[in-house]
């Protein structure tokens, strides 16, 4: 492969699961619940779904287990944050540290270093190639040769827009977010919608977890999310939290891991440098971002409501 | 038997009782008024009535039979509806999905809502309320007249008989209330019982057939309205005698020195939009200036500009000669600007801190109160005493935090403030919004007062009647212009109404 089909075809690979968990995290957003959870979820799936994959010895039973304990994670976030009306970063914060601990301790208890399921799970045979499509140069690489979760994540940012803004659910979602006070004036239940909101946040998560450990790896190791959870959360602010434009910004995040992985090839003794191309990326977009925004600015101090 | 009728409903908040022991009857296909000043229970009333809060005991009786409500929507189904003082619609949504918000109507076997019907049932309803409203606009550029028919639908659609309005006058131009005003009528033609919470004497009058009046949480009397009049009313809300009209004598000021004056001021807000044109006005020593408008047509952001919240992009501001355009709020207090804001608790106090903290807020690097960086506290307390006294102010304890004062009190601590510094000229927005009468009498006549000082004096307000007892000259504000200008002493409430609403005067 050539260097520039495979920065494409890695910029596929590693947007997958920053999509899934920003679209994921853009329901609770859009329901106004501040979910820094969603890197502890993420790194939930990814552990829980190989640890599943390790014990049940079949992929997919992992998957499913691994989606309900991280749903689990997604109730007890919201218990506390919504129902408790306990500080959703605080929350949040809680939830991150509890499945990194609880993932190292696990491994620790099973003398492992890392959960390895090459043995189960056919890394190769998972993925799928398109026949034709795969032969032409560049948009094969870029569309052939992927998991069923990645082709999944680019198909749910269609259904997100859908379910957004022509479902029930969606305007419901918007609705709570935007004015509370309207959606319970006309009975609906926003502690309901929040929930919701939040849970298919972690199902979403769970998928990016599975996607990023078991499914292209067949493998665990420690805090392996780096970050991507709160890279989600970075793109849904860039992108609105509407589902094509944060999904763009998730997509160019990846293409940053995908430039630095690749170029670090030809950095020599410095490649390592390179491992911060993608978060040196998310401050430059953020600045970018806040900077256009409050071009503008006529209001001192306070926030004009 | 009776729309609603309650027994001996009582709410407590704490110690704290809103309402007490109340027993009323509203009787079916009538307009029932509820008036009373603020803070004395009337919202709490009413909230029982939708479900948003439940009674500590007592019973409320709808359409003969005991309700308990848990949420608005029992109410909604038991046939109770509320408009609300503070609309609850949501802004980025259209009329339509607003009306329909909760009833939404999807195509069938799918879980897709179908636009197109909804907007034809809305359509349908519209129409026969004859209301002027279009089905498609999104409700964040509609007036407020618009948003409040809106809400009314909302209910309308939902199939209430009984119709609560919270305070439904309060933002809307006279027009408009002559417009809601109608709709009432047409409302209880057609067999709706309304309740109309409010504490505009005039509406009373107009349309309603029985007056319920409430102090401090109990029910001071019920009347048939042909039986009373809007002094005895006004008598039973306050509890003695009021004066409902300032005595104002006009001076001709129009010879004095000019104080301030404001040059082609605009400004935009954060997405770009001008909410404030090219505005220029000026006022002599010894005037008050009345600026006049709906409310969000550019008064706040107006004052905003010209107390240092926010930065004009074009345009100057001048205090005698001096440039002060675009200072910041302490810059402009020093060089002798008042500023009393437009909401007390976000811009004018600070609710969490004591009362002589406050009391010097703004002023903080004045010598009397501090010296080479250190607070004087005794020096502080002691001016504080003294404009609790000099200013009536009644607080339960001196060192107390703000937030135990009622709202009136907190208002006039920012007044003794301001109104103390001796400035050269006072901005004054929206001075006794939420206030008791006693406190608005006592505020209007030191802001008479102090333009018999020679000071120069603008002041915003959304309540009209004040604009026109107090100002020499009023301007008035639409879509972020000046609409036009009136001599104060001929303007009539017609004639603003015009101009509020956009038709300029002939």
């Amino acid at each position: 492969m050539s260097l520039l089909s495979s920065i494409l075809y890695d910029m596929v690979y590693h947007s997958a699961p920053l999509i899934l968990a920003v679209l994921g995290g853009l329901f609770a957003h859009k329901a106004n619940v501040l979910n820094i959870g969603l890197e502890g979820m993420m790194l939930m799936g990814a552990f829980s779904s190989t640890l599943f994959v390790f014990l049940t010895g079949s992929l997919w039973v992992g998957i499913l287990l691994s989606v309900l304990v991280t749903l689990i994670l997604g109730l007890i976030f919201s218990f506390f944050g919504i129902t408790m009306k306990s500080n959703f970063i605080i929350t949040g914060f809680g939830i991150n540290i509890f499945v990194l601990a609880l993932s190292s301790f696990i491994l620790k208890y099973m003398q492992m270093a890392n959960i390895n399921v090459s043995s189960i799970v056919d890394v190769t045979g998972l993925k799928i190639n398109i026949p034709v499509i795969k032969e032409i140069p560049l948009l094969g690489s870029l569309l052939s040769g992927h998991t069923v979760i990645t082709y999944l994540s680019f198909i749910l940012i269609a259904v997100t827009s859908i379910v957004m803004y022509s479902t029930k659910f969606g305007v419901y979602v918007r609705v709570v977010g935007e004015n509370e006070e309207a959606a319970k004036s006309v009975g609906i239940n926003s502690t309901t919608v929040k929930y919701a909101a939040v849970l298919i946040g972690a199902a979403l998560c769970a998928f990016a977890g599975a996607n990023l450990a078991v499914e292209r790896m067949a493998l665990f190791t420690n805090n392996m999310t780096a970050g991507r959870g709160f890279i989600a959360i970075a793109a849904i602010y860039c992108g609105q939290a509407r589902p094509l434009k944060s999904s763009i910004y998730a997509i160019i995040f990846g293409l940053a891991k995908s430039l630095a992985i690749n170029l670090a090839l030809f950095a020599g003794p410095i490649s390592g440098l390179f491992e911060m191309v993608p978060y040196l990326m998310i401050v430059i977009v953020l600045f970018i971002v806040s900077a256009v925004e409050t071009r503008h600015n006529t209001i001192r101090g306070f926030k004009l409501e | 038997m009776y729309a609603i009728e309650t027994i001996n409903l009582t709410k407590k908040f704490g110690d704290f009782v809103a309402n007490d022991n109340i027993s009323i009857t509203v009787n079916k296909g009538e307009i029932t008024a509820i008036v009373g000043e603020n803070g004395a229970g009337k919202t709490t009333l009413m909230n029982m009535f939708f479900g948003l809060q439940r009674p500590t005991s007592g019973e409320l009786i709808v359409d003969g039979k005991k309700v308990a409500f848990n949420s608005s929507l029992d109410a909604i189904n038991c046939g109770l509806g509320m408009v609300h003082q503070h609309f609850k619609l949501v802004p980025s949504l259209t009329v339509y999905e607003n009306i329909m918000l909760g009833a939404e109507i999807t195509r069938k076997k799918s879980p897709l809502i179908d636009k197109k019907v909804e907007k034809k049932e809305v359509q349908k309803i519209i129409e026969e309320y004859k209301f002027e409203l279009h089905a498609d606009d999104v409700v964040e550029n509609i007036s407020i007249g618009a948003k409040q028919r809106v809400e009314i639908l909302k209910m309308l659609y939902r199939n209430v008989d009984i119709l609560i309005f919270d305070e439904p006058t309060a933002v809307l131009t006279p027009q408009e209330v002559d417009e809601l005003l109608i709709s009432f009528k047409e409302l209880k033609n057609q067999g709706k019982t309304i309740i109309l919470i409010t504490h505009k004497l005039r509406e009373v009058m107009e349309v309603s057939d029985q007056v319920i009046v409430i102090k401090r949480g109990r029910i001071i009397g019920s009347k048939a309205t042909k039986d009373t009049d809007a002094k005895e009313i006004a008598r039973m809300m306050v509890g003695r005698e009021v004066v409902m009209n300032v005595n104002k004598e006009y001076k001709d000021s129009s010879k004095n020195k000019t104080a301030y004056s404001v040059k082609n001021i605009s400004t935009k807000n954060n997405s770009g939009k001008k909410v404030i044109e090219d505005i220029s006005f000026e006022i002599k020593e010894g005037e008050i200036l009345g600026v006049a408008g709906v409310e969000g047509n550019g008064q706040s952001e107006l004052v905003k500009v010209l107390s240092g919240l926010m930065v004009a992009t074009e345009g100057e501001v001048y205090l005698y000669d001096k440039n002060i355009t675009n200072k910041w709020p302490d810059e402009l207090r020093s060089s002798g600007v008042g500023i009393v804001p437009e909401d007390r608790y976000a811009q004018g106090l600070c609710k969490d801190m004591t009362i002589y903290e406050n009391m010097i807020a703004g002023y903080h690097s004045d010598d009397k109160v501090c010296k080479n960086g250190i607070m004087r506290r005794n020096e502080i307390e002691g001016l504080s005493d003294g404009l609790i006294e000099k200013y009536d102010i009644r607080v339960a304890e001196k060192n107390g935090n703000v937030s135990q004062l009622s709202g009136g009190n907190a208002q006039k601590i920012i007044v003794a403030r301001e109104f103390d510094s001796n400035p050269n000229v006072l901005i004054v927005s929206q001075p006794t919004r939420g206030v008791d009468i006693g406190s608005i009498e006592f505020i209007h006549n030191k802001i008479l007062e102090l333009r018999n000082e020679n000071k120069a004096i603008l002041l915003v307000s959304s309540e009209l009647t004040e604009i026109m007892n107090l100002s020499d000259r009023i301007i008035v504000m639409y879509k972020g212009r000046i609409a036009g200008e009136v001599d104060g002493k001929k303007a009539t409430s017609a004639q603003l109404g015009l101009l509020m609403a956009g038709m300029a005067a002939d």
